[in-house]
């Protein structure tokens, strides 16, 4: 099971630092509204594909809009195994 | 003058300019530039061009031969040194370049925004040698054009931590320089000559065959783009400037199709083959390059030519993200 913390810790990480502290994150933040490139959010998607073993399908990754569509695809992913 | 007295004066008018550069240099030698920085040069030239020709090109972007896995991260930190960008960025821009080459889309087309006269034809080509480089907007979801390459750990490492491999890219030069001089100023004219007047020269040959290549040259295929082959490209392209044999079989390991059409990057892989350390190379028979030739006559080529769907297949919603376009 993917959570919300452990995506908003690892886009965090790969911003470095870059997004203010106080920025809310939850399911119902947009990708692009934290200023992530194209590259963050698949380094993004593809760390969480190797730290739970699972593929996703990059189509369907790349077209979700906000944090909780990414994880609602992780988690269904996970859930088939 | 008569005929004689005339080529005379052209073969002397065309060679002592050029003898007058050679003096210039010797005269500058040991100053301004010594053999050290040309050793730095040259070998920081040929690590870079192989990085972008045969690793960035055709290992990733087309999966042209598969390899061991130091020498993919080998190829892949030889082609971040360039100076052209991290690996997943450069293989993302390049495949959608192959999915609507010289069509709307295309990241760096010549006839991007075409205008008529002169004028048009110069800013498409500065368009597609460097000002696509600065267009803000542009990007290519690696998501989307790549997700084997993001797959791999090490592209992924490569990539994030790029601007520090194009910084070796000026610092090895510079350990060359010292290690051949001695001397601190010598690490320093090798850094510059390695690093900033060999970044100058192989990008512009890589742009040179983004702008050149879709403009000047024969086309043995009718390909539905406007991809040239430039022989005199050839040499410093390290092969990548027979480019409509290019776009004509996007996966081929080697882009020269004759004996003549010297392609060092298709040699570097044909050893590395030899040596046991590549395979799955692909190759492109003479019947099927006929075959194809043939095929494409009757459709007629050029940029106005029907191919691949009108909106890169990866943008659409639907599409399952592949790799298939490049064959």
């Amino acid at each position: 099971m993917i959570t919300i913390d452990e995506l908003a810790s690892l886009i965090r990480q790969e911003m470095r630092g870059k997004l203010p502290k106080d920025t809310q994150i939850d399911e119902n933040t947009r990708l692009d509204s934290l200023g992530l490139s194209s590259l963050q959010v698949s380094e993004v998607v593809f760390t969480l594909e190797d730290e739970h073993g699972v593929e996703f399908d990059p189509a369907r990754a790349a077209n979700a809009q906000t944090l909780g569509d990414l994880l609602a695809l992780g988690n269904s992913v996970l859930e088939t195994r | 003058m008569d005929g004689r007295e005339h080529y005379t004066f052209i073969l002397i008018s065309a060679l002592l300019p050029l003898f007058g550069v050679v003096a210039a240099i010797v005269l500058l030698w040991n100053k301004l530039v010594g053999p050290a920085d040309m050793v730095a040069f040259g070998i920081m030239y040929v690590i870079a061009g192989l990085g972008v020709s045969t690793g960035y090109h055709r290992l990733l972007a087309h999966r042209a031969f598969q390899t061991t896995r130091p020498l993919r991260i080998f190829f892949a930190a030889a082609g971040a040194m360039a100076g052209q960008g991290p690996p997943i960025t450069w293989v993302a821009h390049h495949r959608r370049h192959h999915r609507v080459a010289d069509k709307p889309g295309d990241p760096h087309s010549p006839y991007h925004d075409e205008e008529p006269g002169l004028k048009g034809a110069l800013k498409g080509l500065w368009h597609a040698h460097m000002g696509w480089l600065f267009e803000r907007g542009l990007s290519s979801d690696p998501m989307r054009y790549c997700p084997d390459i993001l797959r791999d750990k090490d592209m992924r490492f490569i990539s994030k931590h790029f601007t520090w491999f194009v910084l070796a890219g000026v610092a090895l030069p510079g350990l060359i320089g010292f290690t051949l001089t001695g001397t601190l100023f010598g690490a320093m004219t090798g850094a510059l000559w390695g690093g900033l007047v060999r970044f100058f020269f192989a990008n512009h040959v890589t742009y040179a065959v983004n702008s050149i290549g879709h403009y000047f040259g024969r086309r043995r295929f009718a390909t539905p783009d406007e991809s040239r082959n430039v022989g005199w490209l050839a040499l410093f392209s390290f092969g990548e400037a027979w480019h409509n044999n290019h776009h004509a079989f996007p996966r081929s390991a080697s882009h020269g199709m004759r004996w003549y059409e010297l392609d060092i990057s298709a040699l570097v892989i044909r050893g590395l083959e030899r040596l046991k350390l590549a395979d799955h190379v692909i190759r492109i028979d003479r019947e099927r390059q006929e075959a194809k030739a043939l095929a494409w006559e009757k459709l007629g080529g050029g940029r106005h030519a029907r191919s691949t769907p009108a909106k890169p297949l990866a943008e659409r919603r639907t599409a399952a993200v592949g790799i298939v376009d490049v064959e």
